[in-house]
This record gives structure tokens, C-alpha cells and sequence, in this order.
């Protein structure tokens, strides 16, 4: 028998912190009007559950709030003040990895250590890992995709002219472009979840965009003086775009000039 | 010389990733690398969603600026691109492109208005006002025509409807916009909002003209024209701020957010220029800053960058490079 995965229980989130029974497959036909329970049964209704209709609840839905975990947590927390520019990239070249469990503040904790005094079920948002994985390019995909599906809702209306939901075709075509689209979508999720650390740690991948820029822009140099003719490609324009829309969510300058 | 300067912001950003000019160097490279890549076409394609991003920025920083841009070029105007999306929105953005040249010819006239010389109004020719005046109505024009196009395409009308918002407080309260709009979908809800901004922006170009005209001419016929063009600039604001709750409803994600905030922010520098004037526009003026700092709460900081923004301390104006040289001498 296949055991279920702990915490993929499904039922609405209501349901899930009443601690109410939820049917599986197979369930409906054996259980039905003959359980004792039944009546204290999630039926998975949309948009909102039998359940909760019937006990003037609300129903908060099947999809839970994802926060996650920073795996350069702490090292994100020293990155832009203590580290300087080429620390960061040092250290991220370096692929630091630090525990996984790292809460919003920075401090890091076991799980098995959570205390009496956590918040209930229901408002304990669901954790997703984003472990770095040997394959760079796998995690920055997982979390792009991630972030475009929760972040961009996928309706026709929505999809249609928005640039970022185009984000996940574009990944795997170049460094640059991958680092800056996954520090842009790191800052989105670290500013609108109040993830400080996580904010902190897409600088390094802003920073790693803006060095591939520069390194196009130096090669496209020594092609000049050389004579040659440089073509601008739709890659350069993405990369722009990119870091030009990780600035739209960076802290605004407080100082008259931008110069 | 694109390379040098692409080489020049990179160092600024590196050491000094937070200072927040980032936006207008981006953009400004990123507006170098499109004049270079050149208009799009079937042999030179380009990802129609990139090009409409790039084009509202580029849109953006232009009427910031009051400066036109090589974007309202015939040649970069039409593209025919092969649109997933509604070529409405294309569409606007070619007449908008204009927006920005028509500003650069107002504000020679407008600025006068204020100047100590006595002479100052004449030295510009009856002549050169009324064909800016013309360019605006024209433009004014090529806007309604497009408005009533979004409304004809769609098998349904596809205008707004007013709502009641079910969290808003009534007038008496506070609030001066207690009801709000809703749109059959989020594109043509940004659409609207665009070019409610677009107007603003026009309109208050128009109404300074005309009262310039006014100081030389003073008709009953002018007065009521420039009396029109402030009524219709507060209308489009009004609309934007009652657009703002649909717009930033949870189901639409952060696309919503992204398309509120530079109409909101026109709306709110519109209010802002009649708060002296008006208590009621002081309290809509209070009104939109509390949205921009829910946009801003929910990650959205350019909506406070954007709003810093004006023409006298807009120091990205002119070229680049020699002010990429000022930073690096200090």
C-alpha cells in the first residue's frame, strides 16, 4: 500500500485546521450515508465546500499561502552589507548551502523544535523547499514557473500581452537571463511575503544578470574597434527588460538626483 | 558607445545597487539597445508582449521627460506583429507615442505664461500656438476615435459599469470615491486606465494652452474650452481612482497591480496640482497616496520611484553619458 504524503492531504484549508475528515478516492461509494463520520466530511466543494455552506463558514479554498524556504538565508543576511559585491559573488560561486529551515527573520531552527505556541494549522502557510539542486538551472525553472503561476493568475485575459508570463519559455537559453529572471522573481516573492533575506538574496542574481549585460556589452566593444559590425539581439533586450523590472520592485532612492 | 555605457551603469548598479537610479539607467539602456535592434518585422521578430512592455516604459519615462522619442517615428509606428493580445492596445500605443512630442511643444508656450517679462507672451507667434493647439485637439481626437473603436470591436460592449464596493465607506466618511468600476476583463480594465492617464496628460497640456491663449484673448469661448479640458482631465482621474479596487483584486494576481500604478500615480499628480485650490482634491490627492502605499506594500516600489519623478529633478534627461560622468567625478 502507498502511504499518502504527509501534508498532501486535500480538503479545504477550513476543513484541514477543524481537523475534519476528508473523502478519498474509492471512499465516496463505501462511506456514503453509512459512515458514522459523514457528516463530519469535507465533500471538496467548489467554489466553497458543503461544509462550510452548511455551518456558515468560511471556506478559505484548497490552495495554501507557500512560503520558502531560503537556503542562502543566512548568507543572504550578510550578502550586501557585510560581504561587498564581489563577497557575494564569491559566495555564490562558492554555492554556500546552509539548513534549509530558515524562518522570515533570518534565524534558522529545527523543525522538531516547533513549540506550543505556533500558529494553528490553518494560517500556517504550506512550505515549499527550494533546495539548490546540482542542476542550477532546474531550481531557478522550479521557482520561476512557481512564481509566474501563483503571482500572474493563468486566465486568457491575464496571459494575453502580459511579458512576465512568457518568463518560464525563456529560461535555458542564457545565464545572464536566467539569473536575472530568477532575481526578479526572488525580489517579487521576498517583497510581497516581507522576506527580507530573500530580497537581500536576489541581489546576487541581479547582480550576476548585470554582469553578463556587461560582458556582452565588452565583447560587443572589442567587435567595434575592431571594426565589426555588432547586432543587437532580442537577448539583450530581455536581459534589459528583466533587470529593468527588477528595479520597478527595488526601494526607491531617497536622494534628489538619481545621479 | 552602447557597449561604454552599458559598461558605465553596470559599475553604478554594482556599487551602489540600491540607490534607486536603476530604473531610468535600465531603461535608458534598454531604450539605446531597441534603437539599435530596430523596429520589429517577420525577419527581425520580437516577443509582442516584450515589445508592449517596453513600449509603455519607454512611454512612461518620455512624458516624465516631456520629451518625444524616437519611438513616435513612422517606421517604428504599425508594427505588424502577429498579436496573441488585443491589437487595441497596440494601437493606442501608437497614438500615445505621440503624446510625448506634443508636450515638448506645449511647455515652450506654457512656461511664458509665468515669466516676469512683460513681452515674454508675445515673443511667441499666434501662429506657432495655434498649431500646437491644433496637434493636441488632433491627438485629442485620434484618442476619442480609439476609444470608440474599443467600444464597437467586442461582440459586447466593452465598457466599464459602475459597482458599489462592498468594503468602501461612504462619502460622508472620507471617501471620496465610494463607488467603483468593473470591467468584463483585466485587459481592457488596463486599457481604460491607460488611457484615462494618456488624457490626463493631454487634457492638462491642452487647458495650460488655452488659458495662454485666454491671457492674450480673453473669450468667454476660451474660458469654457479651458474649463472643458480641467473637467475632463478630473473626470479620467475620478476613473482611474474608482478602477483601483478591480484592479487590485487578489484573483488578478500581481497583473493588476502592474497596471495600476502609473495611472494612478497621473491621477494623483493631477489631484496634487489642484489641492491649493481645492480641499476637495486635497482629500483625493490623500486618497490616492494611501493606495500607492498598498502597492508599494504589496512590492511594488517603482509606484513611489515613479512618483518621485518630475520634470525639474528628472536628471536622466539628455545624454547619459555626461551624467554617468558627473557620478563617477563625485
Amino acid at each position: 500500500m502507498v502511504r499518502r504524503i504527509p501534508g498532501s492531504s486535500t480538503g479545504c484549508r477550513t476543513c484541514r485546521a477543524r481537523k475534519i475528515k476528508v473523502f478519498s478516492k474509492g471512499q465516496h461509494s463505501k462511506f456514503h450515508f453509512t459512515q458514522p463520520n459523514f457528516c463530519r466530511q469535507c465533500d471538496e466543494g467548489m467554489p466553497a465546500c458543503d461544509k462550510c455552506l452548511k455551518s456558515g463558514r468560511h471556506c478559505k479554498g484548497y490552495r495554501a499561502p507557500k512560503v520558502f524556504i531560503n537556503t542562502f538565508g543566512q548568507l543572504a543576511k550578510l550578502a550586501p552589507v557585510e560581504l561587498g559585491f564581489q563577497g557575494q559573488l564569491r559566495a555564490w560561486k562558492n554555492k554556500t548551502i546552509l539548513p534549509l529551515d530558515f524562518k522570515r527573520d533570518g534565524s534558522t531552527s529545527s523543525n522538531s523544535e516547533t513549540s506550543e505556541d505556533s500558529p494553528p494549522p490553518e494560517s500556517a502557510p504550506e512550505i515549499m523547499s527550494l533546495r539548490v539542486m546540482d542542476n542550477r538551472g532546474a531550481t531557478r525553472c522550479q521557482f520561476v514557473v512557481w512564481v509566474v503561476e501563483n503571482y500572474f493568475p493563468m486566465r486568457d485575459d491575464i496571459i494575453c500581452g502580459n511579458w512576465s508570463t512568457t518568463w518560464p519559455d525563456l529560461l535555458g537559453k542564457n545565464e545572464g537571463l536566467d539569473a536575472s529572471l530568477y532575481g526578479l522573481c526572488m525580489t517579487l516573492v521576498g517583497r510581497r511575503q516581507g522576506n527580507h533575506a530573500m530580497t537581500q538574496q536576489s541581489y546576487l542574481h541581479y547582480a550576476e544578470g548585470v554582469s553578463a549585460l556587461s560582458q556582452r556589452a565588452q565583447r560587443a566593444n572589442m567587435k567595434i574597434s575592431r571594426g565589426e559590425n555588432v547586432k543587437i539581439t532580442e537577448e539583450h533586450l530581455t536581459i534589459a527588460a528583466a533587470l529593468m523590472n527588477f528595479e520597478v520592485r527595488m526601494p526607491p532612492c531617497s536622494r534628489r538626483s538619481w545621479y | 558607445m552602447l557597449s561604454k555605457k552599458l559598461v558605465l551603469i553596470s559599475i553604478i548598479q554594482m556599487s551602489n545597487p540600491t540607490s534607486g537610479l536603476g530604473w531610468a539607467s535600465h531603461m535608458l539602456a534598454l531604450t539605446e539597445l531597441l534603437r539599435q535592434y530596430g523596429p520589429p518585422s517577420p525577419s527581425q521578430p520580437m516577443d509582442p508582449s516584450l515589445w508592449q512592455m517596453v513600449r509603455w516604459h519607454s512611454l512612461g519615462i518620455s512624458i516624465a521627460e516631456r520629451k518625444s522619442s524616437f519611438l513616435a517615428s513612422p517606421d517604428w509606428k504599425g508594427v505588424s506583429i502577429p498579436w496573441v493580445a488585443s491589437p487595441l492596445i497596440n494601437d493606442l500605443l501608437d497614438i500615445a507615442v505621440d503624446l510625448p512630442g506634443v508636450l515638448e511643444q506645449v511647455d515652450p508656450c506654457t512656461q511664458t505664461k509665468f515669466s516676469d517679462e512683460q513681452d515674454s507672451t508675445a515673443a511667441i507667434e499666434d501662429e506657432t500656438v495655434q498649431r500646437v493647439l491644433d496637434s493636441c485637439l488632433s491627438l485629442n481626437q485620434n484618442l476619442e476615435q480609439w476609444r470608440l473603436e474599443l467600444q464597437k470591436s467586442a461582440p459586447e460592449p466593452l465598457e466599464y459599469h459602475v459597482v458599489t464596493l462592498p468594503e468602501a465607506l461612504p462619502l460622508e466618511a472620507g471617501n471620496p470615491f465610494p463607488t467603483g468600476l468593473a470591467f468584463p476583463t483585466i485587459l481592457v480594465g488596463k486599457m481604460y486606465c491607460h488611457y484615462w492617464a494618456l488624457q490626463i496628460t493631454l487634457q492638462d497640456a491642452i487647458a495650460n494652452l488655452i488659458e495662454f491663449i485666454y491671457q492674450r484673448y480673453p473669450t468667454v469661448y476660451q474660458y469654457s474650452a479651458m474649463i472643458d479640458a480641467q473637467e475632463t482631465a478630473d473626470l479620467c482621474a475620478r476613473n482611474i481612482c474608482q478602477s483601483v479596487a478591480y484592479l487590485t483584486s487578489a484573483e488578478l494576481g500581481t497583473t493588476g497591480t502592474q497596471s495600476t500604478a502609473w495611472p494612478l500615480i497621473v491621477a494623483q499628480k493631477h489631484f496634487r496640482r489642484l489641492t491649493q485650490m481645492n480641499e476637495e482634491a486635497r482629500v483625493k490627492d490623500q486618497w490616492c497616496e494611501q493606495r500607492v502605499e498598498e502597492l508599494i506594500e504589496h512590492g511594488y516600489t517603482w509606484a513611489r520611484t515613479f512618483s518621485l519623478i518630475e520634470k525639474e529633478n528628472y536628471a536622466v534627461t539628455g545624454d547619459l553619458g555626461q551624467h554617468i560622468t558627473q557620478h563617477m567625478q563625485c
